[in-house]
């Protein structure tokens, strides 16, 4: 394709770039910041002991909630795509489902429970049943695509069952289940509330309190540029992987099931007890503290923390899927090095935490734009920056559905570039658009820390409501907000999110919370 | 002259997709672009749309140029009408809509006469409210037509347009649309990879080999009078004979053939021999023997074991000689010799 056809309609390419500068304020002052105070300061605030220890365990969370996650969303996917146990359907779904509770709803959910749990083992515990999903869903699908044909040759060959899978299965799915892996430990070190609420001391937590409590904030500014610059190693290593995954065969194949003959039960009882860890307990304990704490819910109180919840993620949501419109039109449908530059800006953006782009944001505000703090425009900006790349991804799949013939024929009729967006590709991916828009909506619902840091004053959500209750620990005042929060964002979003993807594209789904 | 290309060249990385190619078509011309893939048709069709523009040499359409080093103008102000190889209707709109859809500045009813008139046409006057994704492959190739004519344009570009159609329906769509295009006196350029379709469809065969036109004319001539070997072999099965030139004819081991084109007394060179040229007369003495027959209910091809080589010749189906038969080859006709570059 050559220039000057690749040239994307001025006004879209404004917005598109408007849309990546936004997003890039947070990690773009970040730096400014971190630098401005002098390379030195950040070299003596990296070594104290304090950020070593943090960097530890920060990565010593990553590293055992991955593994376990590994090992928990692979042995599910197994069951679920390849053997014959009874009601692998309903596990397959239960495997998944945890997606649908925020981390910080689930911890709240354990602590309702049992509420001296802290620490590491909480943190591990919680964010493994939170993001063994991920790995889950990497892997059946890369299961799907695998032709068992080679395993039925394997055996033919003298191989045993455990040595064709050693030999020829997991070969084939090592790939999707680091992958999967990696996810979760870039779930896990951009974690804010779950590791908040079980104190447990990550990188996330640190930066908050630092915030919170010192004059210095360098020091809260540094820790949180670390963190980006180990969050983008992940996602380099991530990408890295996603690039060697082996590209499969998805119609043709055939795959046969594998008789568990006699080891059904205990593999039934162990897939319940890894149901009842994700998803009973949580569940249990929400029902339960709602009911107890029904007769005293202030249903104003709750009424007012819905609307703005449903106030800020629909601007939020809805400003960010425009823009992310916009930009999608100009990365999938016009590749020129300044899209592809566009592409990977918004990528740098998807390694900056939630709390990350909300600290740079307070401290931006402050010094360059004071007008702005604790205004809703600055929670949408975060907000942006948060979400842009999930808009980009949940868009980009639609727009790609219109060939891009009907876009010549629709030139060859002469309608200019603009005109055609607006009567062939924008009406074709239009459905698709509108699912990727309340998508986004329902994950601002669910978004903590940039709500938390940046809302205006007096404005509470569900989401700030059920931190500070919990925080003080009255378990009963914060079930509704919990509850809620599981019903209108939590299911509605996994739901469409399956329907959108069909379990496909997995990778996208990381939500920040 | 409705299209004028002069000296095109197109690139990419490094790759010479044409080299330096020229054709002017004229006003109702129906010009059939053939190659095989990777010759560079399609990258001609979109220079002359408008999708890529050359890095050389100059386009015009109607006198008015269109593409050279200063100048560019864009697919959608050309007026040249594509019908693409997948037809590329629009999914969301109704066959009216999609046909209505390049028309511009006309009134309601206006609008209504002109699409209903096409579709009338292309003979899918009652589809017009059906959408767009419940029509057959045929179908959807005449709605293709209808739109690309709607806006009156210049010129008609045709990519492959019947590739995708089984062999029977592609016959007949070929026929109608050539029938629909005489009738609007449509300037034509069809790209295609099918010997058959260009010959049976287009008044001129242009034969794009390596970025550059190898052969122009017309059908008649390209394929009884090809340049070179090579074009000869492409256009269809050729079997080819060494010979040379003794006393005006060719002196082969098929025996003495009536040369076609001129030639210099004794020079050695190739002639290419088409299989329906060949007659093959059952003879118990005759020095050849059929050694393999595949049938194909109208005709057949018979492989046939001279004293020399092995040769393919087309005989009518029911009396094909059977495998085992001694016969006689005669070659019906004149040929073409081509004399080997002087060493």
């Amino acid at each position: 394709m050559n220039d000057k056809q690749a040239r994307p309609p001025l006004a879209i390419w404004l917005v598109a770039a408007l849309a990546v500068l936004l997003a890039l304020i947070p990690f773009g002052y970040l730096l400014v910041r971190v630098f401005g105070a002098g390379f030195e300061s950040f070299l003596e605030i990296l070594e104290e002991t304090r950020t070593l220890e943090l960097m530890t365990s920060s990565l010593l969370l990553a590293l055992a909630v991955s593994v376990s996650a590994i090992l928990i969303g692979t042995f599910q996917a197994w069951i679920a795509v390849r053997s014959n146990l009874p009601g692998r359907k309903v596990f397959a779904v239960l495997a998944a489902l945890p997606l649908a509770i925020p981390s910080y709803v689930a911890a709240y959910s354990w602590l309702a429970v049992f509420p001296y749990l802290s620490g590491f083992f909480a943190a591990w515990l919680i964010l493994t049943m939170g993001t063994a999903p991920l790995v889950y869903l990497s892997v059946s699908a890369a299961l799907a695509r695998f032709d068992s044909a080679t395993e039925e040759v394997a055996s033919s060959l003298g191989a045993g069952k455990f040595a064709v899978l050693r030999k020829v299965t997991w070969p084939n799915i090592k790939g999707a289940a680091y992958s999967g892996g990696l996810l979760s430990a870039l779930y896990v070190l951009s974690d804010f509330g779950a590791v908040s609420i079980v104190r447990y001391d990550t990188f996330t937590r640190a930066i908050y309190n630092a915030y919170r409590a010192s004059f210095d904030r360098n020091l809260a500014a540094t820790l949180a540029l670390i963190l980006v610059a180990v969050t983008v190693l992940v996602l380099v290593i991530e990408s890295k992987s996603q690039r060697d995954k082996p590209i499969g065969t998805v119609i043709a194949n055939r795959l046969n099931r594998i008789d568990l003959q006699n080891y059904k039960t205990p593999l039934v009882a162990l897939l319940a007890g890894i149901a009842s860890v994700g998803l009973v307990v949580p569940m249990a304990s929400l029902i339960r503290w709602s009911i107890i704490g029904l007769p005293e819910t202030d249903w104003a109180q709750v009424l007012d923390a819905l609307f703005s919840s449903f106030y800020l993620s629909i601007s939020g949501g809805l400003l960010t899927a425009m823009l992310g419109v916009a930009l999608a039109i100009v990365v999938v449908r016009f590749r020129t090095p300044f899209s592809k530059l566009l592409e990977r800006s918004v990528w740098l953006t998807h390694a900056t935490p939630g709390i990350v782009v909300a600290l740079s944001l307070v401290f931006f505000s402050n010094q360059v734009a004071p007008w702005i703090y604790q205004s809703l425009f600055l929670v949408l900006i975060a907000y942006v920056a948060l979400f842009l790349p999930n808009a980009l991804s949940a868009i980009s799949t639609p727009l790609r559905q219109s060939p891009i013939s009907l876009d010549e024929v629709s030139a060859s009729l002469g309608l200019t570039k603009f005109q055609t967006l607006r009567r062939v590709v924008l009406p074709i991916a239009g459905p698709g658009i509108f699912a990727a828009t309340t998508l986004v909506i329902l994950t601002v619902l669910k978004e903590l820390p940039a709500t938390l840091l940046l809302r205006p004053t007096g404005v509470e959500t569900l989401a700030t409501r059920l931190w500070t209750e919990t925080g003080v620990a009255s378990f009963s005042t914060a079930a509704p907000y919990a509850l809620l929060l599981v019903l209108l964002a939590g299911i509605p979003a996994w739901l469409l999110n399956r329907a959108i993807r069909k379990d496909l594209e997995p990778i996208n789904d990381l939500e920040r919370v | 002259m409705k299209l004028a290309l002069s000296n095109i060249s197109k690139s990419f990385s490094k790759h010479r997709v044409l080299n330096d190619l020229s054709l002017e078509v004229t006003e109702g011309e129906f010009v059939a672009v053939l190659g095989s893939s990777g010759s560079g048709k399609t990258t001609l069709l979109r220079l002359i749309a408008g999708f890529d523009d050359p890095d050389s040499g100059e386009i015009s359409i109607s006198g008015k140029l269109v593409a050279s080093k200063n100048v560019f103008v864009g697919a959608e102000s050309r007026k040249v009408g594509y019908v693409p190889q997948d037809a590329a209707l629009f999914p969301h709109l109704s066959v009216f809509e999609n046909v209505a859809f390049g028309l511009k500045g006309l009134s309601k009813a206006a609008r209504v006469d002109r699409v209903r008139e096409l579709l009338k046409l292309v003979s899918m006057e009652s589809f017009e409210s059906q959408s767009a994704t419940e029509l057959s492959g045929g179908q959807k190739h005449r709605v293709a037509l209808a739109r690309a004519l709607a806006p009156a344009p210049e010129l008609i570009l045709l990519d492959e347009p019947f590739a995708a159609l089984d062999a029977e329906l592609r016959a007949r769509i070929r026929e109608e649309i050539k029938l629909v295009l005489d009738k609007v006196s449509s300037t034509t350029i069809l790209v295609t990879h099918d010997q058959e379709e260009a010959l049976s469809i287009a008044d001129r065969v242009a034969l794009l080999r390596d970025g550059n036109f190898a052969q122009v004319g017309n059908p008649r001539e390209i394929y009884s009078a090809p340049v070179d070997l090579g074009v000869a072999t492409f256009l269809g099965d050729s079997v080819i004979v060494d010979g040379v030139i003794e006393s005006g004819k060719v002196s082969t081991s098929l025996g003495q053939l009536t040369l076609l084109n001129s030639a210099k007394e004794a020079s050695r060179g190739k002639v290419a021999i088409r299989p329906e040229n060949f007659y093959l007369q059952p003879d118990l003495n005759g020095d050849s023997i059929v050694v393999g027959r595949q049938f194909f209910g109208h005709d057949a091809v018979v492989e046939v074991k001279t004293p020399k080589q092995l040769i393919r010749a087309r005989s009518s189906g029911p009396f094909a000689p059977e495998v085992g038969m001694k016969v006689t080859v005669w070659v019906r006709g004149a040929v073409n010799f081509y004399p080997e570059a002087q060493a």
